[in-house]
């Protein structure tokens, strides 16, 4: 399947600093421990581009198991493509030297899900932010205390935080102190997997409020993975909606969300929880379960669950269009 | 079963619950005074943070608080005409489970992993109906096929870990109702499913409901799903009830500053908002709470007398209450 490409020709001006183009990564599955055989392969992202433009916030929505985080740990070059490319300010990232990775890896970061686990409880506050630095940079001690010290204020803690451990936070102070962390090295894109979901209702507008604020301040540029649609709508102003490894839509935030074309994305907003006991719901409840990634259906990957399916949908893979500017799905409805 | 119910006399009525637990910090009131009622087939939401209280109060009603540290200092839990509190340890029992019975939040820590579906299905069936051996795996084909579990002939010998989530849930839903309870209460019960398995599973325990006239108890942090599911709103902070009210009244006319604030802090699915409000600061310490009103420091509407003293319930109109010095 091919997705989008490029979605030039928009009013957008802001540059585009991250491309991906048909990302794939296959995980083989073998059998036997000694002469070990590859029995098949879990295509986890299947042919995947999308871009990320300065300063905007992609937003990336599924199920659990529709690729999402793969996509992302493909972005942070945690794992290697099976094929495809990324390309960063239009170089190729995995065909980079040495130097060009270091400086790839240091202007991306990450923001995890869970602040209990992602911070390392036997570091001390100034050193988990200070150890970004210490690594990519040569600051003498005094210049990195003074930015620990600055970061702090940013993500809205105070100084004296600085000498306590993580277990002295709150779950959003904690979070506070991961953005401070991924922060540290003025990164160009963040990726923040689920980065409120674990957090507490009251907690969780301060810190999109937060990452909204540091977004304008510094010019960073956010991919977020999130599973709630609200959530997206609120931060992102691009959308592309996973299913089973795949793209299957792509549009502006509010494009997508007044007018929904793929019948999965539909689906999944049917399936969000109403914001008034009044809101009116079209009810389209999808019958069984995302199937397994291993032996994925034929055709549309969605059209066992599909409402709307047709005869082609279980035998021809459909086809990426632009149906209206900037807007992509891949569906044979359309 | 003794259901000589009207619609009108509550099912459940709960009253001025406090349970407390003894801390290397001191005490911890983590429910203190804690009323309401559920009728015939309504749905109550219970709404709130962690550390609100909402899964003691739960726990407490299953009479599952670990003794010690907690305890259950005084109240009464009135179910079909019976002080649960009163019940020996073996009257207990008997009631948890068939007349009451609790769905919680992660299927894969509340299903045992060395025992079959089918057994742990059968468990409940064996110990509170009186039926004989051989139709007691009928009665649990029943209920798995009720939950809609595909093929539940072949899914009755698999174990857990050979389900999906959502299926692991739905078999978790189907001990719950096995006994047809009067009131089912359900913890967080989809957090830890995907967005289109929750619906199902919102959908399903709706029908369920609407086959048994149970009534159901929701405890979560998300007002989509009280929007969604439920009558009644109960929403807890630091351990109390600040506001109860039917489900349009809470999102009408909150009238509890921190429902207001709960409420828009919640990003919107319909619309477009530019900045969302946020409730500054982090909920109190249960063993250090201030006097008076536990919501005072982050409250934007705070007065000398929400300092002093914690605000009675004020009437907002009929069958709403809100615990707030601003309705006095």
């Amino acid at each position: 399947m091919t997705t989008p490409v490029t979605t030039s020709g928009n009013g957008q001006d802001r540059p585009v600093i991250l491309e991906a183009r048909n990302l794939k990564k296959y995980f083989p599955v073998t059998r036997g421990i000694v002469l070990a055989r590859v029995t098949g392969y879990i295509k986890a992202v299947d042919g995947v581009s999308f871009q990320i433009r300065a300063g905007e916030t992609l937003g990336i929505v599924g199920e659990s198991g529709c690729g999402k985080t793969t996509t992302a740990k493909m972005v942070l070059m945690l794992e290697q493509p099976t094929e495809g490319s990324i390309y960063y300010n239009g170089q190729d990232i995995y065909q980079a030297d040495e130097a060009g990775r270091k400086e790839y890896r240091s202007s991306v970061q990450a923001v995890f899900q869970d602040p209990w686990s992602s911070l390392n409880p036997r570091m001390r506050v100034k050193d988990l932010i200070a150890e970004p630095m210490v690594i990519n940079w040569q600051l003498s001690k005094p210049e990195i205390r003074e930015r620990v010290l600055e970061l702090l204020q940013e993500v809205g803690l105070s100084s004296y935080h600085a000498n306590l451990y993580p277990h002295e936070f709150s779950g959003g102070q904690r979070q506070r102190l991961a953005i401070a962390r991924a922060l540290s090295l003025n990164p160009k894109i963040i990726v923040l997997d689920e980065p409120v979901s674990a957090l507490d209702v009251s907690i969780r507008a301060q810190i999109m409020n937060l990452l909204k604020d540091l977004q304008s301040e510094y010019n960073v540029s956010y991919m977020l993975i999130a599973h709630h649609l609200a959530t997206v709508r609120y931060m992102c102003n691009w959308v592309a909606v996973m299913y089973l490894g795949q793209v299957v839509e792509l549009a502006p935030v509010k494009e997508l969300f007044d007018n929904p074309l793929h019948p999965y994305t539909k689906a999944l907003m049917s399936a969000a929880l109403p914001s008034h006991p009044d809101t009116e719901q079209e009810e389209i409840i999808l019958t069984g379960e995302v199937p397994s990634p291993l032996n994925p259906p034929e055709g549309c990957h969605f059209h066992p669950r599909c409402p709307f399916v047709m005869d082609q949908c279980s035998h021809v893979i459909p086809e990426t269009k632009e149906i209206t500017p900037n807007h992509w799905v891949s569906c044979h409805l359309y | 079963m003794a259901t000589a119910n009207t619609s009108e006399a509550p099912v459940l009525k709960v009253e001025n619950l406090r349970t407390y637990f003894r801390t290397r910090w001191g005490e911890v009131k983590a429910v203190d005074g804690v009323s309401f009622e559920l009728r015939k087939g309504e749905t109550l939401g219970i709404v709130g943070e962690s550390g609100s209280g909402k899964s003691v109060t739960v726990l407490s009603m299953m009479r599952l608080i670990p003794i010690p540290p907690g305890r259950i200092v005084e109240g009464t839990i009135t179910l079909d005409g019976e002080d649960l509190l009163q019940l020996s340890e073996s009257e207990m029992s008997k009631v948890r489970g068939s007349k009451i019975a609790l769905i919680i939040q992660d299927p894969m820590t509340s299903l045992n992993p060395v025992f079959t579906i089918g057994n742990q299905v059968t468990e409940a069936i064996r110990i509170h109906q009186d039926i004989p051996k051989r139709s007691v795996m009928e009665k649990a084909l029943e209920v798995l096929r009720k939950v809609n579990i595909p093929a539940a002939e072949t899914r009755i010998r698999d174990y857990p870990h050979q389900l999906s989530g959502g299926m692991r849930q739905r078999v978790v839903g189907a001990i719950g109702i096995s006994c047809q309870p009067l009131v089912l209460i359900a913890d967080e019960p989809t957090t830890s499913l995907d967005v289109t398995i929750q619906a199902q599973y919102l959908k399903l325990l709706r029908d369920l409901q609407q086959e048994s006239g149970m009534s159901l108890i929701f405890i979560t942090h998300d007002f989509g799903i009280v929007a969604k599911m439920c009558d009644r709103v109960a929403v807890m902070y630091a351990g109390k009830i600040v506001e109860e009210g039917s489900v349009r009244d809470i999102f009408n006319k909150p009238s509890h500053p921190y429902t207001e604030a709960l409420l828009a802090s919640v990003p919107k699915m319909e619309e477009d908002v530019d900045r969302l409000y946020a409730i500054e600061g982090q909920p109190p310490l249960l063993h250090d709470l201030p006097v008076g009103c536990s919501f005072a420091d982050r409250c934007p509407y705070v007065m000398d007398r929400c300092r002093e003293e914690y605000p009675p319930e004020f009437p907002v109109d009929e069958g709403h209450y809100s615990a707030c010095w601003r309705l006095a």
